[in-house]
């Protein structure tokens, strides 16, 4: 506006030196009590002098408004960037969103980003661009799916009770394997979850303190006394149960494609296997590896649907 | 050798008020002969070296929480008491999974209906745990479960059960209605009137709550008697155990009684009968803990034996105890929580947990008895100081040295 006002200015002032023959009295029509004088007027005109670029968004802003994109914990690097999660609940819901075909891109992030304070959570492709969107916290992505179109999934019969044997027994030997057991958090859990937040020494013990209380505190709500023994003699019972289950099926309860039950499995499968990841004490992986049923249905799922 | 068996003492008609002591009551009955074990309501994890309950003596050995005694029990007997022996692979595998469905899904609804609901807490469970704990326990032992109770079932959400917080929540509130004109106010809410809203507005979640229990069990029952096949497995005894409590205490909040009732009569007609089988009629509290005669007549169904009377150290022990574990930094520090890394046999195994954990306890107790010791000693001549009975050697200033200037300060009189 002001650039415009100041050219329209600029033309008066020119037609002004250009016909001096004009009367007086219109030149004080034109040039009213308030208008700048002439000297001020061509400083003015220089500007602005340099036009930058536009900033850039900050970074929190979303960057992918069309796509659904998955924030969960990751490891960092362009090769890995479709890879699996290497946390349990995250990775769940990763597998289980791609068993359901819906396009998905995934973004590192961690607990503190999160609405509900813990990851993952989902932000769905926006139609409308100025409309911010709700993110989709984990407990609610199964019924985001069937809102998107996805099919249902039936309840199988005797389906709470295993997964209950999944929640509950080999959850908390995972807890104990990653955290509580000393090599395996200072191998695994460190590099992953505290290495990657700070390169401050005092912010990294205190993360750590917090994660293995965490763990501590989960397991004494069920047992009076943490016995690691006993919790991975009880996964291993678990595994036992569930390679029965699965018998020679490609997944489980017969169906044939997989569904929240596999995801759910394959969270823990996955990362107990994982060769990338340098367990110290791997108690569970060959306990798992004793399966062969539950290997191969790990790798089955893998390759279909994480090949990089 | 005869099995003993410490469980948490009677209540509710019940012979233990706790469900993996019932379930271990029922397993032991089923699968052992009745003067093969003896039934000791001692009700203190604290005196068996495991704190834990149930727990199992044999001889020197003892195991704790259903699971393992279980397991135990099988392995000690090479497989002749073991109730799902006969089962085939499949139901081994479902036998697993349905006993931590019971564990993990029957634990937390338990909870909210005998200690997070307050008034269930306050007018039932509060009374039965007094009945069987003795000084000091009863006073601090209530207050442990409720906490650990809440702890348990907090993912369900349901915390508004609880009146005290949301007395907490309404304490708030009255900072700003005190701006409020009189006429203006709203009435005040009594206690009642705060539940029942309260209670309505979570019927909705406990309603899916509890149907997310029990359609699954239903669903696995299917019209037999038992679980899998003709026969008990230690999965059945742990659904009596578990349906037993939510059946059989008489409540003021009774959603859970009421939900089994009317939605799952079929259900509570198996409990029922099966309870009664398993734990014979209703357990008469003073005699079994030994208040009162008749505890060897004939009639009782469970081989009950009374338990030792606390000794006055025993006593001074669980004093000192409950005054060290609510502290804030030295009681999480004092109480051991994780019993280590260490590599045993099949059988050995028992064993060496009680080994380890006795060897912590003596430890922890030495630590502790330096630190207490010091603080007394130190406390106590803090005061003799301050009193003036106890003094600092004084050190006894010589004479001062005095400089002599040799012969010239002889002449000018300086000594």
């Amino acid at each position: 506006m002001n650039d415009n006002d100041c050219g329209t200015d600029d033309t008066d002032s020119l037609k002004t030196t250009r016909n001096p023959n004009k009367t007086k009295a219109q030149e004080t029509l034109t040039r009213s009590w308030w208008s700048l004088p002439q000297p001020i007027r061509h400083i003015f005109d220089r500007f602005p002098l340099v036009t930058y670029p536009e900033n850039e968004l900050p970074q929190r802003a979303p960057r992918h408004q069309n796509e659904n994109v998955l924030y969960i914990f990751q490891k960092q690097g362009p090769q890995s960037r479709d890879g699996p999660s290497f946390n349990p609940s995250c990775l769940k819901w990763q597998a289980y969103l791609k068993f359901h075909g819906i396009p998905l891109r995934t973004r590192t992030s961690n607990n503190h980003a999160s609405p509900t304070g813990a990851l993952p959570f989902l932000l769905p492709a926006s139609q409308d661009p100025r409309k911010p969107v709700v993110p989709v916290p984990a407990n609610r992505i199964a019924r985001w799916v069937v809102s998107q179109g996805g099919k249902e999934e039936a309840v199988q019969i005797r389906q709470d009770a295993y997964t209950a044997l999944i929640d509950h027994v080999i959850r908390s030997a995972w807890l104990y394997y990653l955290y509580l057991d000393e090599d395996n958090f200072q191998a695994v859990a460190w590099p992953l979850y505290v290495a990657t937040t700070s390169t401050s020494y005092a912010i990294r013990a205190s993360l750590a303190h917090q994660l293995r209380h965490a763990a501590r505190e989960e397991l004494l709500k069920t047992n009076t006394v943490i016995d690691g023994q006993e919790l991975y003699r009880n996964a291993e019972a678990a595994f036992q149960a569930l390679s029965t289950l699965l018998g020679d099926n490609k997944f489980f309860f017969g169906q044939t494609t997989p569904g929240l039950f596999d995801a759910s499995l394959f969270a823990y499968t996955q990362i107990i296997l994982d060769e990338n990841l340098g367990w110290k004490q791997p108690t569970l992986k060959f306990a798992l590896q004793a399966h062969g049923n539950l290997v191969r249905h790990r790798a089955r799922l893998m390759s279909g649907f994480f090949s990089a | 050798m005869v099995l003993e068996l410490h469980i948490w003492g009677p209540a509710f008609d019940l012979p233990s008020i706790d469900a993996q002591c019932l379930a271990a009551v029922c397993y032991l009955r089923t699968c052992l002969p009745s003067d093969g074990w003896s039934l000791i309501p001692s009700s203190d994890p604290t005196r068996t070296p495991l704190g834990e309950l149930p727990a199992l003596r044999d001889g020197g050995t003892w195991v704790a929480g259903f699971n393992n005694i279980v397991a135990y029990l099988r392995d000690i007997s090479n497989g002749e008491w073991d109730l799902d022996k006969d089962l085939d692979e499949n139901q081994r595998a479902d036998r697993a999974a349905l006993s931590s469905f019971l564990d993990s899904r029957g634990q937390p609804l338990l909870d909210l209906s005998l200690y997070v609901s307050s008034d269930n807490y306050l007018n039932s469970t509060r009374q039965a745990l007094g009945a069987i704990l003795s000084w000091p326990s009863s006073w601090t032992i209530p207050h442990q479960l409720r906490a650990k109770a809440k702890k348990r079932s907090e993912h369900l959400g349901l915390g508004s059960l609880d009146v005290d917080t949301a007395q907490e929540d309404k304490g708030e509130d009255a900072v700003l209605t005190a701006h409020i004109p009189k006429s203006l106010r709203k009435p005040k809410q009594t206690v009642s009137g705060l539940l029942g809203r309260n209670v309505q507005k979570n019927k909705f979640r406990l309603d899916g709550i509890t149907s997310d229990f029990f359609e699954p069990l239903l669903e696995a029952l299917e019209d037999e008697d038992c679980f899998f096949g003709e026969e008990d497995s230690s999965a059945d005894c742990l659904a009596i155990a578990y349906l037993a409590l939510m059946q059989n205490p008489e409540l003021p909040q009774g959603w859970l009684k009421d939900t089994l009732r009317n939605k799952y009569p079929k259900m509570n007609h198996w409990n029922r009968t099966r309870v009664e089988e398993a734990f014979g009629p209703s357990v008469d509290v003073d005699m079994v803990l030994g208040r009162k005669d008749g505890l060897t007549s004939e009639k009782l169904v469970l081989p009950w034996r009374i338990p030792e009377k606390r000794t006055l150290p025993q006593t001074l022990q669980a004093v000192l105890e409950s005054c060290i574990e609510p502290l804030p930094v030295l009681g999480s520090w004092y109480a051991i929580s994780d019993v280590g890394r260490e590599q045993s046999g099949n059988i050995d195994r028992y064993h060496t947990k009680q080994v380890r954990l006795a060897r912590l306890h003596r430890r922890r107790e030495i630590y502790f008895q330096v630190l207490a010791s010091t603080c007394a000693v130190t406390g106590l001549a803090g005061w003799m100081l301050y009193k003036g009975m106890l003094k600092f050697p004084h050190r006894v200033l010589g004479a001062p040295k005095s400089r002599s200037f040799g012969q010239a300060g002889a002449l000018f009189g300086l000594m």
